[in-house]
């Protein structure tokens, strides 16, 4: 499915001794007949039909299967469509707009310019410097402005000789024939959707994947090599299309034997499959990414955001992992055992601090290895499947009659029917009490079963008891926004009205009013924002115990159902 | 029928959301000096930075630039700007045979522009046609007015969000910065009924026609349907009418009373505790009887007991003590405009529904899932008492609320 948050292409451009190249981009059309805006600005731009387009052109490589699938994609998403909307730029303008027109004082920084709808990301990354320090300068030269301004990473003429610059003297040759001094991995994004952190996000995949490339490059030349295949493979293109009368694109051609332009097209494919990426730059070094907001289905998400809701885990909290496949696969080879041990163990049955027992890891331990599975959107904080859980139906859940997840459901739950269980769960009930209506064919174990996967499909959401102190004669409730609410900060008044309350006055056998002195140690609670199992939790005390104190000093309380804000808003879903 | 209200409408027109601009640049191609910043108001802050030097390609960018929309964000600057070029033309022979300029609004790197963008490309536009009719531009005691127009144009749109400049005796140009959010308004249904939010600030809109004739027939019960057939517009357009005053925040709309209406407190309601103006106001609101206001505790029942499964017939009957202080419909207007509860629906889903069930001319092809009872009512011309038999009746309809 495609997004708004999905990159409109990715590009590679450079600036060097032969002026300035946008070497690779993807997608790419694979003929050159597309009209262009042509010399007056004010043209409108020709909306033609690309489908009919594309299907004229001759599919010659091997790559145009994917290369159309994936732009296809793109084109899903209401229009202009992003390939239409990169057809008004040519590739000289883009050339221009990623490497021409960067100065050198721009290198190293955010790169970030929006044409129209078109919004551009990067990063231009100064080649490593011991590698072609001569061909930087040569370059630098006849630009009369930057000299005054040189980047930071510059090595100057006079700088002490090193034994690595003495190293590069040796090798500048092969280097200096690529004479590349900036190199810039650039996106392409939708501009009126996306947020500033989208935008973020992809700057620092750009930054990432530039680092590594630089890191290759001063390692063993691996943009040196890769520069001079790729226009290698743009000559080749130039000589077979003027002989042919069809038109060869470049870009395919470096698609079949460039290791940065298949591991670009990899990044650009593995984004639009599923908002992650996780690639190696010359088969060493490690580039991963997610893009959160799309991973998380939440166009507004910020990494705060997702920070603060992994801050809220608490150790009654469980983990529901949301992949019924083994998550342990999707893991780097080099990860740690204790979170693949942890994963074997996660269920949703149980708690953190039953986890954390199970593994022989500490909370905190526990706490880190599900925050991580949750910022991966692998997993997702929920409170513990158990029996006197209370599910309602959510309100974004599909209730389509005709849909995938009914087919799915009733393949995985062979003799029941997604939408009578989806009836039964809209009148909400302790989980316990559902069984009784049904037929003798489920059991506990099979609702539990159910449950789950309706959680996973987003179809439920677990509703918690709320109480609230506000007795008759009050006023205002400013007392319930005091966040160290006890017995002694409450208004007099209302102490009074508890006091006289019967339950308050009994005596027990020792002599000790121990209904109230319980009701004193509740008090914290009763401001709505803590529910029934977390009092529990941390007074350490028994449901029953809890709800007949609570029944007690009813006259005094208001008691209420929703779902815990702190899990729930997170899941808002696009 | 009165037009009641809910509270203060927020004036969003005053646009506290929108980033203020930082400074205006006029930057032009000089014959001798290539691009080169000729005027900035209110001071020389960007000018000073250098920054132009490195990104000046943007600003003066090669012709396939020309005439768009062109943003670049360096340093702390996000500079917005649409670049213009004008070619020779029978009134004006240019040096360098065109004439390149772009007046651009320069703001803080972090700031929101999009507001802005069909407010620079107004007056690139503008000041394109003055340039090509007046030479404006080119004339170099027209052009030094600019800073004036300048400095106007950044106190006016950053105080007031619009401005009118008068550039010449025959020119005025009106510019108006709009939130961005306008496309993506919400959605308006038929059967959704739209209640007045205040009372007092509708009476400054000059609406169009329609607007004109569906505002007086806002009074919180009819919904959008009907009043499209009262005004005798298409509904389509009374819609678009509807967004638009939710746009300024003059109209909200609600789900239509009735009172086997559910609703569903959410934790919204938090929001009802911390926040003792809103208290009064509820209680003002929802009472019966001045004389006779309902407590905070009333309305905290009442709001705590709206759960799934409790229609407003049986909550009422479950507080009979307090039903009678309080206007149940004013209750759920206030509570789903304040996001204290939301309405639960009614789906009815027909077990055995496929493709034979969606071409049926009864009501059960509406039973698929999609659908909720209030929107198949209005649809068919249906009452809630026949709908509800007619599920009822069939074993293989199930129920699903949400």
């Amino acid at each position: 499915m495609g997004s708004v948050m999905d990159p409109l292409g990715i590009f590679f451009a450079i600036t060097g001794t032969k002026g300035n190249k946008l070497l690779f981009r993807y997608p790419f059309e694979n003929t050159e007949s597309r009209k262009t805006r042509g010399i007056n600005p004010y043209s409108l731009i020709v909306t033609e039909d690309v489908q009919n387009n594309r299907s004229n052109s001759p599919d010659s490589s091997a790559d145009s299967k994917r290369s159309s699938r994936s732009s296809s994609l793109v084109e899903d998403v209401g229009a202009p469509s992003g390939t239409q909307r990169l057809r008004s730029l040519t590739d000289k303008t883009l050339e221009h707009i990623f490497a021409y027109n960067i100065k050198p004082a721009l290198y190293n920084q955010k790169f970030e310019v929006k044409i129209d709808d078109i919004l551009f990301v990067g990063h231009p990354m100064q080649v490593p410097a011991n590698g072609n320090r001569q061909s930087w300068r040569a370059n630098s030269g006849d630009k009369s402005t930057a000299d005054s301004s040189q980047p930071p990473l510059t090595p100057t003429s006079n700088a002490p000789p090193s034994t690595r610059d003495t190293n590069s003297s040796t090798n500048s040759a092969n280097v200096s024939q690529s004479g590349t001094s900036m190199f810039h991995v650039v996106f392409a994004l939708r501009a009126e959707d996306i947020t500033a952190f989208i935008v973020e996000s992809y700057h620092r995949l750009s930054l990432k994947l530039a680092l590594a490339v630089s890191h290759e490059e001063e390692r063993c030349q691996y943009l040196a090599v890769n520069v001079k295949s790729l226009n290698g493979s743009a000559e080749f293109a130039e000589n077979i299309s003027a002989n042919a009368l069809v038109k060869t694109s470049p870009y395919s051609m470096a698609l079949e034997k460039n290791p940065l332009a298949i591991l670009l097209q990899r990044v650009y494919d593995d984004l639009v499959r599923d908002g992650t990426t996780s690639v190696r730059v010359n088969d060493w070094v490690q580039v991963n990414f997610c893009l959160l907001p799309r991973i998380h289905r939440n166009l507004d998400l910020s990494e705060a955001a997702l920070t603060e809701h992994v801050m809220k885990m608490r150790p009654y909290h469980g983990l529901l992992l949301l992949d019924e496949q083994d998550v342990t696969n999707d893991l780097p080879i080099d990860s740690s055992s204790t979170l693949v041990r942890f994963i074997r163990i996660v269920s949703p049955l149980s708690n953190f601090q039953q986890l954390a027992m199970e593994a022989g890891v500490t909370l905190k331990q526990i706490f880190s290895m599900a925050g991580h599975l949750i910022y991966w959107a692998k997993a997702r904080l929920i409170f513990p499947v158990c029996e006197t859980n209370v599910y309602a139906l959510s309100s974004d859940a599909s209730t389509k009659v005709l849909s995938d997840t009914v087919d799915e459901f009733a393949r995985r739950f062979s003799d029941l029917s997604l939408l009578e269980i989806l009836s039964d769960f809209s009148m909400p009930q302790p989980m316990r009490d559902m069984i009784s209506p049904f037929s003798e064919n489920i059991d506990t174990g099979k609702l539990t079963q159910i449950v789950i996967w309706c959680l996973r499909k987003e179809l439920l959401m677990q509703l918690h008891t709320f109480v609230y102190l506000v007795p008759q004669d009050v006023q205002d409730l400013h007392y319930l926004q005091n966040e160290s609410l006890n017995w002694l900060s409450l208004p007099y008044a209302i102490r009074d009205t508890i006091n006289a309350i019967p339950a308050a006055a009994a005596i027990t056998e020792d002599g000790q009013p121990s209904e109230l002195v319980f009701f004193m140690k509740i008090i914290p609670y009763l401001r709505g924002r803590t529910h029934l199992e977390e009092m529990m939790f941390n007074l350490n005390v028994k449901r029953s115990q809890l709800t007949t104190v609570l029944d007690k000093f009813r006259e005094v309380l208001v008691t209420t159902v929703y779902e815990d804000p702190n899990i729930q808003n997170f899941h808002k879903t696009l | 029928m009165p037009h009641w209200q809910y509270g203060k409408a927020s004036d969003r027109c005053a646009h506290d959301a929108i980033s203020p601009i930082g400074s205006i640049l006029y930057s032009e191609f000089h014959n001798q000096f290539g691009p080169m910043i000729t005027y900035e108001v209110p001071d020389k802050r960007f000018t000073n930075t250098g920054l132009f030097e490195q990104i000046a390609s943007y600003i003066i960018p090669k012709p396939e630039l020309m005439a768009r929309q062109v943003t670049i964000t360096s340093g702390n600057f996000r500079v917005v700007g649409y670049p213009i070029q004008i070619e020779n033309n029978e009134r004006k022979k240019y040096e360098r045979n065109s004439f390149m300029f772009n007046l651009c609004f320069v703001f803080n790197i972090d700031a929101e522009v999009r507001p802005y963008e069909p407010v620079i490309k107004k007056l690139g536009d503008y000041l394109r046609t003055v340039e090509v009719e007046t030479a404006f531009l080119s004339n170099e005691a027209s052009k030094a007015t600019l800073p004036v127009l300048m400095t106007k144009m950044l106190t006016d749109l950053n105080g007031l969000g619009r401005c009118s400049v008068e550039i010449n005796l025959s020119n005025t140009l009106f510019l108006k910065v709009v939130p961005p959010d306008r496309g993506a308004g919400p959605v308006v249904h038929d059967y959704d009924v739209p209640v007045l939010l205040s009372d007092s600030s509708h009476g400054g809109l000059v609406g169009d026609l329609t607007t004109r004739q569906v505002v007086p027939l806002i009074d919180g019960v009819k919904n959008v349907h009907q009043i499209s057939e009262e005004v005798d517009a298409d509904p389509d357009l009374v819609k678009s009418c509807i967004q638009n005053l939710m746009f300024y925040a003059i109209v909200r709309v609600v789900p239509a009373f009735n009172t086997a209406n559910v609703h569903r407190v959410t934790p919204g309601l938090q929001q009802f505790v911390c926040d003792p103006l809103l208290q009064q106001e509820c209680i003002r609101t929802v009472a019966r009887d001045s004389n006779d206001l309902p407590s905070l505790r009333d309305l905290m029942m009442l709001f705590g007991d709206m759960q799934i499964g409790v229609t407003v017939k049986s909550l009422l009957s479950r507080h009979s003590n307090i039903a009678s202080k309080i206007d149940e419909r004013k209750l759920c207007d206030f509570g789903v405009i304040h996001g204290f509860i939301r309405r639960v629906y009614k789906y009815p889903l027909y077990t055995r529904y496929n493709q034979a069930t969606a071409k049926s001319a009864t009501a059960i092809r509406m039973f698929n899932g999609t659908f909720h009872t209030d929107e198949i009512q209005q649809k068919l011309d249906l009452t809630v008492k026949d709908l509800d038999e007619r599920i009822e009746q069939d074993q293989l309809i199930c129920v699903c609320w949400k």
